[in-house]
């Protein structure tokens, strides 16, 4: 029971460490701190950092335990100075964030008994998934032999080269890092902690979203949440983004499909208000930087989502400004599809060994 | 999608990943309908003799005009790309999106905009100028005639059952007990053997190393997934190439092919262990063919075949790379449930 405790508090903590690393990017005495937007920005920035010392230590072949140490250091470091930047700003955020709840208490209370309730059912249940024999099997895999992805996840074979499909997308090393961190069971971080987590963050982002379309109506707000939750039961098949979160909420892809894509709508949203908001176009980039890293399959969507949804902001601003701008976004993405056919094409490899 | 295929399926692709996507509910219809809903507004519609049918059709108010503006325009962008039946074709050409393709469906917003939708009936449309009171009530039942529509419309993710998971590690109590049996014999009869190969079923075949990377598979997810599939004849399963395929033939398929075949097969892959129900038919096959029981557990026997000059698996040795202590780090990989 206390390491189910332990598993769901790390969940807390997680979010925790988002809103730190957010803090160092979102902290400014010109602007109110969102709380919620200050965890998406963090959330980002904490994946594109941490390929960032991922992708080294995989090229020079260095141990799990490196990685480790390494990560926490670093995550260290940038949570101190998110505290340190944020700390000032964070007191009236939480303040006005609390006020805002109190004046419409049954209407949060109601979106929490929501996403309460929603876990709840999520995560007592029992889910065979073929897929996480590799996403979960990755993680134990490099804790086993204390690697980075040189071993194959489903036989445990040793690998001369890296599989270029997931070298980018670190996600299930930074598991495999955390559990060596918190001496947790990779089990139980990925099915109990990081489940937890996708539903959070999945619930935040609609939240985000309600905020942008009914204001400060918290009424409404738990009304959609409500609305989408109870279709994220029933959208079921196989390949739903509602299937994603119920059933395989430990994987990147999840969070590709229930929190990057909605929010790159958000995004959208809030340039909608105002096109010329720079701040807003860094998200967008900081979006597209650090959605790689949790799966693959971004490097194709993401490109593609903001081609349809910021594209036609063009059109609709009448503004050709936006154009280069969401070019610029898009490169992340279409960088990696490159080196991947590239892969394919056998012109790069990256052995696991020196030669 | 493993069944679907652009080649074969040409321009009627998309249609088909749309209808397997969607299969078994009404939320596309959904997500269109609320595009309608929260690109008109309904109430100008009613009242349109006046203005004409069209031009009310057409005008808005400012909450139907930013709805508009945030659903429709990638809605049509989305016709423009994803969803016409051209592009999947013209995208196959350049990579293999046989697989992927309908990930890319979940570009639209499709759960946003119903819940959306559903939040403007219920907040708009049922509420009228009537007391309080009533008007609550009208708006409670919309909301419950929404959330029945949302459940009668789609498949229950639990229509088979709910199944509370077992343990913490959600992973069926078997597993730990097998891995421990394996890791025991494996070590009482070769004290360097930590890395034992096995074959299982297939459920356990993608479980076990989820609890345990120190046992190594005979094969992986692909290979397994062809054989349950019927991609696998005989004439392959026989081949002196892939010889995993021969315990896949055994194990999974339960064919009883020669049995020299397949300690042949146990034998080039490594595998010392086999792991099959108690209860499945094969068994006795198996044990005919040389493999004697190292334990079993409730439902599971876990069978030893003794590999001629056999040499554990050792990691490679990064020792000179790293430069640094390579022992693995110190970790509760094999906690107990």
């Amino acid at each position: 029971m206390m390491q189910v405790v332990t598993a769901l508090t790390l969940a807390l903590v997680n979010i925790i460490i988002y809103f730190l690393f957010g803090c160092v990017l979102c902290a400014s005495k010109k602007r109110e701190l969102s709380l919620t937007r200050t965890v998406f920005v963090g959330f980002f920035f904490y994946y594109l950092l941490f390929t960032l010392c991922c992708i080294p230590i995989m090229l020079r072949w260095r141990p799990l335990y490196v990685l480790a140490r390494l990560w926490a250091a670093v995550a260290l470091a940038v949570c101190i100075l998110g505290a340190a930047r944020g700390i000032r700003l964070c007191k009236p955020a939480i303040g006005k964030a609390a006020s805002f709840i109190r004046s419409h208490i049954a209407a949060f209370a109601g979106m929490a008994c929501i996403v309460a309730v929603f876990a709840a059912i999520v995560l007592i249940s029992y889910q065979f998934t073929l897929d996480a024999s590799f996403y979960v099997g990755d993680v134990t895999t490099a804790l086993q032999t204390d690697t980075v992805r040189m071993y194959d996840a489903f036989t445990g074979d040793w690998q001369d080269h890296y599989d270029m499909r997931y070298f980018f997308a670190t996600f299930p090393m930074n598991d495999a890092v955390m559990c060596s961190l918190f001496r947790i069971h990779p089990l139980l971080w990925c099915k109990i902690t990081i489940s937890l987590t996708a539903i959070l963050l999945t619930f935040m982002v609609l939240y985000m979203i309600g905020r942008q379309l009914y204001g400060a109506s918290a009424g409404r707000i738990c009304l959609f949440m409500l609305f989408a939750a109870v279709a994220d039961f029933f959208m079921i098949t196989i390949y739903t983004t509602a299937a994603f979160l119920t059933t395989r909420n430990y994987e990147g892809k999840c969070l590709l499909a229930n929190v990057v894509l909605p929010g790159i709508l958000y995004i959208y949203i809030r340039l909608l208000e105002d096109v010329k908001d720079m701040r807003t176009w860094l998200l967008l980039l900081l979006t597209a930087l650090g959605s790689p890293v949790l799966s693959s399959t971004s490097n194709m969507l993401v490109p593609a989502m903001i081609g349809v949804t910021i594209v036609p902001l063009a059109f609709i601003k009448k503004d050709v400004a936006v154009l280069p701008k969401a070019v610029l976004c898009m490169l992340p993405g279409v960088t990696l599809t490159v080196i991947y056919i590239l892969y394919v094409k056998n012109i790069i490899v990256f052995y696991t060994f020196p030669r | 999608m493993q069944s679907l295929h652009i080649a074969d399926a040409g321009f009627g692709y998309i249609f088909k990943c749309i209808g397997l996507y969607y299969e078994g509910n009404i939320y596309f219809a959904l997500y269109l309908a609320s595009l309608i809903l929260l690109s008109v507004d309904l109430s100008r519609v009613t009242g349109a003799e006046r203005a004409g049918r069209w031009k009310a059709l057409l005008s808005a108010d400012g909450m139907t005009e930013r709805m508009r503006r945030i659903f429709l325009p990638q809605f049509v962008m989305m016709i423009l790309t994803v969803y016409n039946p051209v592009f999947p074709v013209i995208l196959n050409s350049f990579f293999d999106v046989n697989k992927e393709y309908y990930r890319f469906l979940w570009m639209a917003p499709v759960i946003i905009c119903i819940s959306a939708a559903a939040v403007r009936i219920v907040t708009e449309y049922a509420a009228d100028k009537t007391s309080s009171r009533i008007r609550h009530i009208r708006q409670a039942f919309c909301a419950a005639f929404i959330i029945c529509l949302l459940m009668a419309g789609g498949t229950w993710l639990y229509a088979d059952g709910y199944i509370v998971s077992p343990n913490i590690y959600h992973m069926p109590t078997e597993i730990p007990e097998i891995a421990e049996i394996i890791h025991e014999d494996a070590l009482k009869n070769d004290p360097a053997d930590e890395y034992p190969r096995a074959m299982f079923e297939y459920d356990y075949n993608m479980l076990i190393r989820q609890y345990d990377a120190g046992i190594m598979l005979a094969c992986d997810r692909e290979a397994y997934l062809n054989a349950v599939t019927g991609a696998l004849d005989y004439d392959t399963i026989m081949e002196d190439a892939d010889y995993y395929n021969r315990l896949l033939a055994v194990v999974a398929l339960g064919i009883e092919i020669p049995e020299d075949a397949f300690t042949e097969g146990l034998e080039e892959t490594g595998t010392e262990y086999v792991v099959v129900s108690t209860a499945n038919g094969i068994l006795p096959y198996i044990r005919k063919c040389g493999l004697t029981v190292a334990g079993e557990t409730a439902n599971h026997t876990i069978l030893r075949y003794e590999l001629p000059d056999y040499e554990p698996f050792e990691l490679p040795d990064y020792s000179e790379v790293w430069r640094l202590s390579p022992q693995p780090y110190d970790f509760l990989m094999h906690s107990k449930i």
